[in-house]
């Protein structure tokens, strides 16, 4: 869980830019026009450096990033692997 | 009559509606429901008094109906103001105050993020379009949603409006460190357009990419070449444009014929595309601009698009594209700098030596542009203009006006141009125009931030990459961390500094200017070496 808090606040404060924001960690970040190229490459580097895994370019499709949950699997798989 | 910039829609609408127009989010418009539904936008902006001397702002997702959203506002007489959907609400509140626009189309939720932002501004028509309630602030002036706007066939298009009246405003990074915005009239529009559509064959069969926001000049292009000449104009969907595997099986499944964007977006669909999968039959143009294409990396792209052209456009937003350079194939191997071309046609170039004199061959000097495209000034601030407005200085014979472009260049022996750079602080990141006076401005309105330096340092993807150093005030501290978010509620994202150096004093020139080349200096040598 501390990944979603976290997360969250990271998608809240630099992608949003609203500390206040509210994000359900199902709904779709990419419809809501949160996540664009910019917003990806920041994503990617604060997960790879909040969880130590690395994300490779195989896993860079709009599955793994649509929500807060989707990501947090992606997480789990790669430390998985 | 085709002297404003809807005009040509209203032909082909006419002519052929049932052909598909824009397609965007899976979903397709023809001609003929385009000009209905920009009939109903025009009509209702024009029931709440607004029309030729006013302008409207539009904040919305890169959908249909923004392209409906711009129609609409044109017919009404109106200019239209695109204001970009991601940015801080504190920034499109101070974009659409600026403007003074008198109505505004926008999401609801972009509309509720306003209420806290608007400064006493309230707009006297409000046209909301997607999920969710409708913000109480608005109060009277809420119509819409704007699909269910009411049925608009005797619109009455004569609205007094001509071609020299303002068509939209492009709101650029300003150094003063709030954004300007740039007035294009429907002649600048048209001049271009024109130009695009004759020098790339544009026409009927044709599927046109939108990749570049509607805040972006790159967009005038997709948008108005596709629907002057009857062809369709494709929108990248905002869910794939970040994933460069999607985006490239995108150009091929949409039959893209005509690309524009960027370099950087190219140089990702190049590194992460996996371009090998596809042939791109269809697509037979490429053009980019914005920023300087690394020839290492254009050759490599060029590879991947075996059968297509490719065409570096370049200008300031001040005047759309004003040169332009078919790139040859093969590209040359003694070609270490890409030309940025001649001056367009419809247009004249005088390049100006450091002694007022027109450089010759093989000289350089800043380029300035005449023309059809050149803007009716900067919103609001006639010294701005003034200082970018001048007499071609070759003559006095009768007015000729130019537009100063700020940019450097060197003739070369054919006519052509190099680029050689900026005469001012003005960089380019991801294409976009930064002025590093306004992230210093930014930087400098926060409270434990005593001076502020910012560089741009080359970056081979995206352009340049942005760094700051900044001093605290007394007895104080502040971090990189601490920067950022405050940053982002003022500053378009990729405008926030990559990093932050903290000093106890920034470097000073002997007048106490601030010193960018000892700011720069400091930088480098902080940063890890790669």
């Amino acid at each position: 869980m501390a990944l979603r808090d976290s997360l969250t606040r990271f998608i809240a404060e630099r992608l949003l830019q609203d500390r206040t924001a509210t994000i359900d960690p199902n709904e779709s970040l990419l419809e809501r026009g949160v996540v664009d190229s910019v917003g990806l490459l920041n994503l990617i580097t604060f997960l790879e450096g909040e969880t130590g895994v690395r994300i490779p370019e195989d896993a860079m499709v709009p599955e793994h990033f649509e929500s807060v949950v989707a990501m947090e699997a992606l997480v789990a798989q790669l430390k998985g692997a | 009559m085709n002297h404003l910039l809807w005009h040509r829609v209203r032909t082909h609408a006419q002519a052929t509606p049932e052909r598909e127009a824009v397609r965007g989010n899976g979903r397709s418009l023809t001609y003929g429901a385009l000009w209905a539904q920009s009939g109903r936008v025009a009509a209702a902006l024009t029931a709440a008094g607004i029309g030729r001397g006013d302008r409207v702002g539009i904040v919305l997702p890169k959908s249909n109906e923004c392209v409906v959203a711009m129609l609409g506002v044109l017919r009404a007489g109106a200019a239209y103001v695109p204001v970009d959907p991601r940015a801080p609400a504190a920034r499109q509140a101070y974009v659409l105050g600026n403007a003074q626009v008198g109505g505004v189309i926008a999401a609801p939720g972009i509309l509720e993020g306003l209420a806290a932002h608007r400064d006493g501004w309230m707009p006297r028509v409000a046209i909301t379009h997607g999920p969710g309630a409708a913000p109480t602030w608005l109060g009277d002036a809420l119509r819409g949603p704007m699909d269910a706007l009411p049925d608009a066939s005797g619109l009455d298009d004569a609205n007094g409006a001509h071609e020299h009246d303002p068509a939209y405003l492009l709101y650029t990074s300003g150094s003063t460190g709030h954004p300007k915005g740039v007035v294009l009239s429907h002649r600048n529009a048209i001049t271009f357009v024109d130009w695009g559509i004759e020098s790339f064959g544009i026409g009927p069969d044709d599927v046109l990419s939108n990749h570049a926001p509607h805040h972006f000049d790159l967009s005038v292009f997709d948008i108005y070449c596709a629907l002057h000449t009857g062809a369709v104009v494709s929108l990248v969907p905002d869910r794939l444009a970040p994933f460069p595997t999607q985006l490239a099986e995108w150009i091929e499944k949409e039959g893209i014929t005509v690309w524009y964007s960027v370099p950087s977006a190219l140089v990702r669909l190049l590194k992460q595309g996996k371009l090998e999968r596809f042939r791109f039959p269809a697509l037979r143009t490429l053009c980019f601009a914005g920023e300087v294409f690394p020839v290492k990396y254009l050759r490599e792209v060029m590879a991947c698009f075996p059968s297509s052209e490719f065409h570096n456009l370049f200008g300031p937003t001040e005047t759309n594209v004003c040169t332009w350079y078919q790139v040859p194939r093969p590209l040359p191997e003694s070609m270490l700098e890409l030309p940025i071309g001649a001056v367009c046609r419809n247009q004249a170039a005088v390049v100006l030596r450091d002694d007022g004199q027109a450089a010759g061959v093989g000289e350089e000097g800043e380029l300035l542009i005449a023309g059809g495209t050149v803007m009716l000034g900067y919103w609001g601030l006639p010294e701005r203009t003034a200082a970018v407005r001048v007499q071609n200085p070759l003559h006095a014979d009768y007015a000729d006006p130019c537009h100063r472009t700020g940019d450097r260049v060197r003739i070369q022996p054919d006519g052509s141009f190099i680029f050689l750079g900026r005469r001012d602080h003005m960089i380019k990141t991801r294409g976009y125009r930064v002025e590093l006076g306004e992230v210093e401005a930014a930087l400098l309105s926060h409270p434990a931030v005593r001076e502020a330096g910012v560089v741009a340092l080359p970056d081979e993807d995206v352009g340049a990459k942005l760094y700051a150093a900044v001093s605290p005030e007394e007895g104080m501290t502040v971090t990189h961390e601490e920067l950022v978010p405050y940053l982002l509620e003022k500053l378009a994202r990729y405008a926030v500094p990559e990093r932050t150096l903290v000093l106890a004093d920034l470097p000073v020139t002997s007048t106490g200017k601030l010193d960018r080349t000892g700011v720069r200096d400091r930088i480098l040598a902080s940063l890890p070496t790669a």
